[in-house]
């Protein structure tokens, strides 16, 4: 997180403050200027607003069962929103990534309810389904020289047909009483396996975007690809890895979905794409990509999910909660355009 | 001769400039320019780049507002207020590289944003059969249902010109017409001219190419450093003599270099020839040593670079680096090689913008700074350090945008991105292009330095007299072949610029001479 902090920090401060007064501004006040100037405050701020919001206009919202929902919840679109993430930081786009869930979640059922797969070995075909179905969407996309929007438009479709196929469209359930099974529901202290295994995906992810030279040379193509090219980075296979990211971490997340729920829908993923998005964009990163922010996107899907589980507990129909969400996409999208207009005033 | 006669003896001029001039921040680019255009007259604009001459073209076509001095035209105080304007009043600017919309039509690319039709509804047949009328006013051969990115470069350009003209325009302003084009189309684009004077269209015509414009135009006026250096009939005037005004009295040395060239031979070109724009071109960097490329702007240098470096696959031809074969390697396998190229576009070719100093400066040389794919931070740190203070770079700290840099310190971050490579050869694609006076003898001095300390650099710059002053050897290139090796010490600008743009032959013969004194 350090790494973009960096990046948004100069920008914010140049566009909202003289550069002299943040020399000259005592190290407190500059500390917490940095907290509050970070591109991930508002997100937070929105964050810390809506949860006290629910938490007092509901009854329901703080009791724990309800919390031990969306956190898992959170835990699984968190793990997809971070390979969006990464694919957004690199200037493309991912709308597969909810069929890439569905295909791996209804593969591995298959294979456990059908084939008598243990469903900790079965978790490794998740993994297996989700990266190869990724690294088509990169292979497709660079061999044919098309955007990553217009092959994941055509292979989304594709693998949620491959899922119905596999599944014979039905509903695959009976998976047996694995502990595989119960990691939605037991766990340490508030926090569900589940949750703990999506935190710790996030946690990684964020050090990995900080510490690799994938990650920057990724957000090199997203900033400038002429530029990038002509440093030696190559592009074509950056641009396969990374989506091949996303779908390893769609699988992984169709696996947790999995022990979750106990059985695959075909119908299970479905608008998973436009979360992921959507919580990446409000995180903070740019959709025109060169930067991302990992810890970002968990606030992103965080707020976006916290919001709808606040409205479905008012008693709003779904269309609106969806509204909502739009509203605050846009929103976030339009403070990013003011930050950056702001930045290139201040340019010398 | 009877014509031009006639000129003098109109009573008024078409358009008369006095003392006409324009300040960017304390930079005089136009400097009290006076100048009388005759109706009907072909006038050519030449001078160096940086001579003013496209400011003071775009003061007439309205895109710049001259900050003192008069124009007058047809005897009234012209002071457009944009092109548009200006296009309206009868002057319109027909740029190098053309503004049209590659997939309409050509009759639809005329009348752009002054359709005709009814209510909303375009009269397409209107269109055409004005625009037909128009290019046979021209006398060219076009199609009006062609489409801009059908057609020759040299048409596009006619397809402007109809636009012009379709305008009502009465002075037709041509910056740069024939920089892109060939031997053909340049007799097309003369004729074409030669057609449009006869149709009673005064002729702004703005090139380097000295020959051609003393062929073209009936006078030529000089610009050097925002001043006229003085106008010429063209028919009393030769190429020489308008070096001679180009280059004007002998300045001061802009930098005084100490040449290191080793024995050791690093790069090797041999037989290079790239789509049409490069024609078999051999010549050999030693260690240490500076070799400048002088050629005019568009002429194949950019293209050199490229293929060097691994952007341009399709070239023919033989490219050692320290007796290693580079073709068919891409960038990443140069860079690994050791070569580093500092593009001429910074923004668009260099900079990651929304990356801060840091990032900007070690992303070639990450892969070196990590273990296992792990970045070493400490490192890259370190590094950035170092050439922030080496460099002299002004930044509030390595975590600065480089957006908020000056150019100057943005191009330091370049080269220093480079530096840290440990290039065997480094290529510099005009690396002092829009910086500050300051930060380009910086620039200067870092490539002594950078040679002094054995590295092999290949440089081009936009300016002529950096070239020179900066090179060891100056290769001229002209119609993408390679025409002269001029030594440093024989290297003065008039000669150079002679065999750029002037008088081939003559110079070569200087060349011989002051190289046979030696």
């Amino acid at each position: 997180m350090r790494k973009s902090d960096m990046s948004s920090l100069s920008a914010q401060e140049a566009g909202l403050s003289n550069p002299r007064e943040v020399i000259n501004a005592s190290s407190v006040v500059r500390i917490l200027r940095s907290v509050i100037g970070s591109r991930e405050a508002p997100v937070f701020a929105g964050l810390a607003v809506v949860f006290t919001f629910f938490a007092l206009a509901t009854k329901f919202f703080l009791t724990p069962l309800n919390l031990f929902g969306i956190t898992r919840q959170i835990a699984i679109l968190a793990v997809i929103s971070v390979g969006e993430a990464y694919v957004i930081s690199c200037a493309e786009i991912d709308i597969s990534v909810g069929a890439i869930y569905n295909l791996a979640n209804t593969a591995m059922a298959v294979l456990i309810a059908w084939k008598g797969f243990n469903p900790w070995v079965a978790v490794v075909a998740a993994l297996v389904v989700g990266a190869l179905s990724g690294l088509l969407n990169g292979a497709l996309s660079v061999s044919l020289g098309l955007p990553t929007l217009i092959v994941t438009l055509g292979t989304m479709s594709i693998y949620r047909a491959l899922a119905f196929a596999v599944s014979k469209g039905s509903i695959v359930g009976n998976l047996g009483t694995s502990a595989f099974f119960d990691i939605g529901y037991k766990g340490l202290g508030p926090f569900t396996y589940v949750a703990i295994a999506g935190l710790i995906i996030v946690a990684f992810a964020a050090w990995y975007q900080r510490n690799t030279v994938f990650s920057r040379q990724v957000m090199g193509i997203g900033s400038n690809a002429a530029a990038a090219k002509r440093v030696g980075i190559r592009i074509g296979l950056r641009k396969i890895g990374v989506m091949a990211l996303s779908g390893l971490l769609c699988g992984f997340a169709g696996a947790l979905g999995l022990g979750m729920i106990g059985s695959a829908s075909p119908e299970s993923g479905t608008g998973y794409e436009m979360l992921a998005i959507a919580a990446v964009v409000i995180g903070g990163t740019p959709l025109k990509g060169g930067s991302g922010t990992i810890w970002g996107t968990l606030l992103g899907i965080s707020l976006v999910l916290i919001i709808q589980d606040g409205l479905m507990l008012m008693g709003l129909p779904s269309p609106w909660q969806l509204a909502i969400t739009g509203v605050i996409l846009l929103f976030a999208v339009a403070l990013q355009q003011v930050i950056l207009m702001r930045t290139q005033r201040g340019q010398v | 001769m009877e014509e031009r006669a006639d000129h003098q003896m109109t009573a008024k001029p078409l358009l008369q400039l006095s003392n006409v001039s324009k300040y960017f921040g304390g930079v005089k680019a136009v400097d009290g320019v006076s100048l009388t255009i005759e109706t009907g007259e072909i006038h050519g604009i030449v001078g160096e780049n940086g001579a003013g001459k496209s400011t003071l073209m775009n003061i007439l076509a309205g895109a710049i507002h001259c900050d003192a001095g008069e124009i007058l035209f047809d005897g009234h105080p012209y002071r457009p207020s944009s092109a548009g304007i200006a296009r309206k009043q009868g002057i319109s600017i027909v740029f190098q590289e053309t503004a049209l919309f590659p997939a309409l039509p050509v009759y639809a690319n005329v009348f752009i944003d002054r359709e005709l039709g009814h209510y909303g509804l375009m009269d397409r047949k209107a269109m055409r059969s004005k625009t037909e009328e128009t290019l046979q006013r021209m006398g060219v051969d076009l199609s009006v249902d062609d489409t801009p990115a059908a057609i020759s470069v040299g048409k596009r350009q006619w397809v402007e010109i109809a636009r012009a003209l379709n305008d009502g325009a009465r002075v037709l302003i041509l910056d740069e017409p024939n920089s892109c084009l060939d031997q053909r189309e340049t007799e097309a684009l003369f004729g074409l001219i030669s057609n449009l004077r006869r149709e009673g269209i005064t002729i702004l015509y703005v090139s380097h190419r000295i020959e051609e414009v003393l062929r073209i135009a009936d006078r030529v006026t000089v610009l050097r450093d925002g001043h006229k250096a003085g106008t010429w009939e063209s028919a009393k005037v030769s190429p020489g003599d308008i070096v001679a005004a180009m280059v004007g009295r002998k300045v001061s040395t802009l930098f005084d270099r100490k040449s290191a060239i080793r024995e050791e031979v690093v790069l090797e070109v041999r037989d290079l020839a790239c789509g049409g724009m490069l024609e078999g071109l051999s010549f050999t960097v030693r260690a240490g040593e500076v070799v400048g490329l002088a050629a005019l702007a568009g002429c194949g240098i950019t293209e050199l670079f490229e293929t060097i470096f691994g952007l341009r696959r399709e070239a023919a031809g033989t490219v050692l680096l320290s007796g290693f074969p580079l073709k068919g390697l891409d960038p990443s396998e140069t860079i690994r090689k050791r070569v580093g190229f500092v593009p001429s576009d910074r923004r668009g070719y260099g900079l990651m913008s929304n990356w801060n100093v840091l990032e900007n400066m070690t992303i070639a040389v990450l892969p070196r700074l990590s273990t296992l794919g792990l970045i070493n931070h400490k490192a890259t740190r370190q590094v950035s350090d170092n050439y922030v203070h080496d460099l002299r770079i002004a930044t509030e700290g390595l975590e600065k945008q480089i957006l908020l840099l000056s150019g100057g310190n943005q191009q330091k971050v370049l080269l220093a991105r480079w530096l840290a490579t440990d290039p065997l050869l480094l290529l510099l694609d005009d690396p002092t292009r829009g910086i500050d006076v300051g930060a380009k003898q910086d620039i200067y001095a870092l490539v002594d330095e950078v040679a002094s300390r054995g590295v092999a650099v290949l440089l081009t710059s936009s300016e002529l007299d950096e070239v020179i002053a900066l090179s060891d050897r100056v290769l001229v290139l002209r119609e993408g072949q390679l025409m002269a090796d001029v030594p440093h010490q024989v290297a003065d600008k008039d000669l150079v610029m002679t065999l750029v743009a002037g008088d081939l032959l003559d110079g070569k013969r200087r060349l011989e001479a002051v190289s046979a004194s030696r």
